[in-house]
C-alpha cells in the first residue's frame, strides 16, 4: 500500500447529486436522490435488493444517463459534470463488471490501462496486482482464477494507480474471505488517506461499517 | 382529396399512347407516393438527427418512429401502384428496374428497422440505437440511389421524358399536395398518441 | 497519437482474444467450408455449364454469409459476458469500434484469401486479371467489414437478436455488393477478354468510396450507441 500522502487537499474532491431519478419505460428504480460529499469521506448507500443501489452507482459513474436529475464531480476546481469526465476521474468494481477470462490478469490491466490512454509498465502491472494479493498470479489466464481472484482482479482494476479521485464499490466483498474483506478495507483507507471519495454500495454490514455514513434506499 | 381522387378518373382523359388508357390513370396515384415516401424518409433522418443532437428528447424519437412508418407506409403503396401499372402495360409486375429495386431496397431497411426496434426493452437504448441506425442507413442509401442505376441503365423501365397531357400536370401536382397534406395530418395523429402514450407512462412512473 | 494506440490495443486484443479461443475463426471456417462442399456438390449433380458470372456471384454470397455468421459477434459477446462494462469506462467508443473493424476486416480478408482460389477452381474459372480481382477483393471486404461492425454494435443493445444482424446489413451493402460482382466479373473476364484492369476501374472506385464513406459515417455515429451518459 502506497504511504499516506494525501494526493488532494481537503475539499478539492466533492460529489454532488440533485434529485437524481431513473425509470425504464413505467418501472421507476430510482426516486429523488440527492447527496452531497466531499473528498476523506466514505459514503454507504444501503438497501434492499432491488432498491436500484447498483444503477445509482453507475449513474454516478456515468454509465448510465439519469432520468431526471444531476450529478456533478468536482475536483481540485474542475468540474466534471458531463458523463465521459466522470467515467475518467472514477475507480469502479461491480459484480457484473467482468474482465476478459482469456486474457492473463497483467494482460487485462495492461489493455484497460493502454485503451484509456494510460502507460502501464510491467513493474508497475506487477506492483497493483501484488496490492490486491495478486502477486505471481499474473500470468495465468482469468478463466483459471477463482472467484475471490477474480473479485480480486476488479479491483485492482478499480484502484488503478490511485488516480481516481472517485472510487465507486458495488459489493466489493462478494467471492472474498476474511482476508479479501481486509483488503476491502485497506483500499477505502488509502482513497481516504489520499483525500479522494469513495461510494460504497452493500447489503454487508461489514461493508456498512466502513462508511462514515449511509444514505437509504428505499423500495 | 375527395375531389382530386374523382377528378382523376372522371375529368382526366384517357393517356394516349398507352396499352390500357383507363388503369395508366394510376401514374397520377404512383408518382405522388413517391415523392411523399423521399419527404417521410427525410422527416424520419432530420428527427433521428434533433434526437441525438438535441437533448435526447423521447418525443422526437417519436417523431422519428412515426415518419418512418409512414415512409413504410407510402413505400408499399408506391410499389403497388407501380407493379399494378407495369402488370397492365408490360405484362409483368416486377422487372429488377433501378428504381423499383432501390424502392424495395428502402422497404427492407424499414422493415429492418422495426425489426431492430421491436428486440430492445428500455425506451431510451431503443430510441439511440434506431436513431443512430436511420442515420446510417440515410448516409449509405444515396450511394444506393447512385450504383444501382448506373448498373442496371439499360434495364430501366422509367420512362426519360414525360409525354402526357397537361391535364395529368395539374392532377399529379395538386395530388401530390393533397397527399402531402394526407401525411402530415396522419403524422400529426399518429404523432399525438405517441405523445400521449409516453405521458402516460412517465406519469405511473412519478407515482 | 493516442487514438491510434488505444484503437491498436483494441486491435490486437481482439486478435489475441481470438487465437486463444478460436470462436469466430472456427465457425467462419465451418461454415466456409459448408458452403463450399455444397456448392461444389450442387454443381456437380446439375452438370450444367457454370461460368465466371456464376463464380463472381458464389464469391459475394459466401463472403456476405460468411460474415454474417462470424463477424456479428464482435460486439454482442462483450455484452454477454459482461466486458462491455470495463470497456466503456475506459476506451472511447471510436478506438474500441476502429480496433474491432480492423479485426474483422482481416477476418474477411483471410476468409477471401482462401475461398476464392478454392471456388474458382470447383468452378473451373480463370483469371483474367489478378491484380484487379486483388483490388476489388479487398475493397469489398473492407466495405463488409465496416457495416457488419456498426451494425454489430446496434444488435448488440437488443435482447431478441436472431437473424438481425443479415437483415440490417444487407440493405445497406446493396450498392457494395452491385458494384462487387460487376468489379469481380470483369476480373474474371466476362466483357473484358483482354483481361484489363480499367474496365473494372469505375467499380474499385465505387468500392472505395463506399468503405470510405461507412467507416467514417460508423465513427461519427458510434459515440451515440457506445455510451449512455
Amino acid at each position: 500500500m502506497e504511504p499516506g500522502n494525501p494526493r488532494w487537499k481537503p475539499g478539492e474532491v466533492a460529489l454532488r447529486l440533485e434529485g437524481v431519478r431513473k425509470s425504464y419505460g413505467a418501472r421507476r428504480v430510482l426516486a429523488g436522490i440527492s447527496l452531497e460529499a466531499r473528498g476523506g469521506e466514505v459514503v454507504a448507500v444501503v438497501g434492499p435488493n432491488g432498491s436500484g443501489k447498483s444503477t445509482l452507482v453507475r449513474i454516478v459513474a456515468g454509465l448510465l444517463r439519469p432520468s431526471r436529475g444531476e450529478v456533478a464531480l468536482t475536483v481540485a476546481g474542475g468540474a466534471a459534470s458531463d458523463a465521459a469526465a466522470r467515467r475518467a476521474r472514477v475507480g469502479y468494481a461491480s459484480p457484473d463488471l467482468a474482465l476478459y477470462p482469456e486474457l492473463t490478469g497483467r494482460e487485462n490491466l495492461e489493455f484497460f490501462a493502454t485503451v484509456a490512454g494510460k502507460r502501464l509498465s510491467t513493474e508497475e502491472a506487477e506492483r497493483r496486482l501484488a496490492a490486491v494479493g495478486l502477486a505471481g498470479r499474473g500470468n495465468d489466464p482469468v478463466s483459471e482464477y477463482s472467484s475471490g481472484m477474480r473479485q480480486r482482479l476488479r479491483l485492482a482494476f478499480a484502484r488503478g494507480g490511485g488516480e481516481a479521485p472517485l472510487l465507486l464499490l458495488d459489493e466489493p466483498s462478494l467471492a472474498l474471505d476474511e482476508r479479501g474483506v481486509a483488503l476491502v478495507g485497506a483500499l477505502v483507507d488509502e482513497q481516504r488517506a489520499r483525500g479522494g471519495l469513495t461510494l460504497l454500495a452493500t447489503n454487508d454490514p461489514r461493508e456498512t461499517a466502513l462508511g462514515d455514513r449511509s444514505i437509504v434506499l428505499g423500495s | 382529396m375527395a375531389l382530386v381522387t374523382a377528378a382523376a378518373f372522371l375529368y382526366l382523359p384517357a393517356a394516349q399512347g398507352f396499352m390500357s388508357p383507363e388503369m395508366a390513370r394510376i401514374l397520377a396515384f404512383h408518382l405522388p407516393n413517391a415523392m411523399v415516401v423521399i419527404i417521410a424518409a427525410v422527416a424520419s433522418g432530420y428527427y433521428a438527427f434533433r434526437y441525438l443532437a438535441k437533448g435526447r428528447s423521447l418525443l422526437d424519437d417519436a417523431r422519428s418512429k412515426v415518419a418512418a412508418s409512414l415512409a413504410t407506409l407510402f413505400c408499399v403503396l408506391t410499389t403497388v401502384t407501380g407493379m399494378v401499372f407495369a402488370q397492365v402495360q408490360w405484362g409483368a409486375a416486377w422487372n429488377w428496374d433501378p428504381k423499383q429495386t432501390c424502392i424495395f431496397i428502402l422497404l427492407l431497411i424499414y422493415a429492418a428497422y422495426f425489426v431492430l426496434r421491436s428486440g430492445i426493452e428500455d425506451p431510451e437504448k431503443r430510441a439511440a440505437v434506431a436513431a443512430v441506425y436511420v442515420l446510417f442507413a440515410a448516409v449509405m442509401t444515396p450511394m444506393l440511389g447512385y450504383v444501382v442505376p448506373k448498373y442496371m441503365a439499360p434495364l430501366s423501365l422509367h420512362p426519360k421524358q414525360a409525354s402526357l397531357s397537361p391535364e395529368y400536370h395539374s392532377v399529379v401536382w395538386s395530388f401530390t399536395a393533397g397527399l402531402i397534406g394526407l401525411y402530415a395530418w396522419l403524422h400529426n395523429i399518429a404523432f399525438r398518441q405517441e405523445r400521449l402514450r409516453l405521458a402516460l407512462l412517465t406519469a405511473e412512473a412519478e407515482d | 497519437m493516442s487514438w491510434v494506440r488505444e484503437a491498436f490495443a483494441v486491435f490486437e486484443k481482439e486478435v489475441r482474444s481470438e487465437w486463444r479461443t478460436r470462436v469466430a475463426l472456427s465457425s467462419v471456417a465451418l461454415f466456409a467450408v459448408g458452403a463450399l462442399t455444397l456448392i461444389g456438390l450442387a454443381l456437380y449433380i446439375g452438370q450444367g455449364p457454370t461460368g465466371p458470372q456464376t463464380a463472381a456471384a458464389l464469391i459475394w454470397v459466401l463472403l456476405f454469409f460468411t460474415a454474417a455468421t462470424g463477424l456479428g459477434r464482435a460486439y454482442v459477446i462483450e455484452e454477454e459476458r459482461g466486458t462491455a462494462l470495463a470497456l466503456r469506462l475506459t476506451a472511447r467508443g471510436t478506438t474500441v469500434w476502429a480496433g474491432k473493424f480492423a479485426a474483422n476486416a482481416l477476418l474477411l480478408l483471410l476468409l477471401a484469401l482462401m475461398a476464392t482460389p478454392a471456388l474458382l477452381s470447383l468452378l473451373k474459372v480463370k483469371t483474367a486479371n489478378p491484380a484487379l480481382l486483388a483490388c476489388v477483393l479487398m475493397l469489398g471486404c473492407v466495405g463488409i467489414a465496416a457495416v457488419f461492425t456498426m451494425t454489430s454494435a446496434l444488435v448488440a443493445q437488443a435482447t431478441a437478436k436472431g437473424g438481425l444482424l443479415a437483415a440490417l446489413s444487407f440493405p445497406m451493402l446493396v450498392p457494395l455488393l452491385v458494384a462487387a460482382v460487376h468489379g469481380t466479373n470483369a476480373a474474371l473476364g466476362v466483357g473484358n477478354a483482354a483481361g484489363a484492369f480499367a474496365a473494372g476501374l469505375g467499380d474499385v472506385q465505387v468500392l472505395a468510396s463506399y468503405a470510405v464513406i461507412a467507416i467514417t459515417a460508423s465513427l461519427m455515429l458510434i459515440d451515440f450507441v457506445w455510451n449512455e451518459g
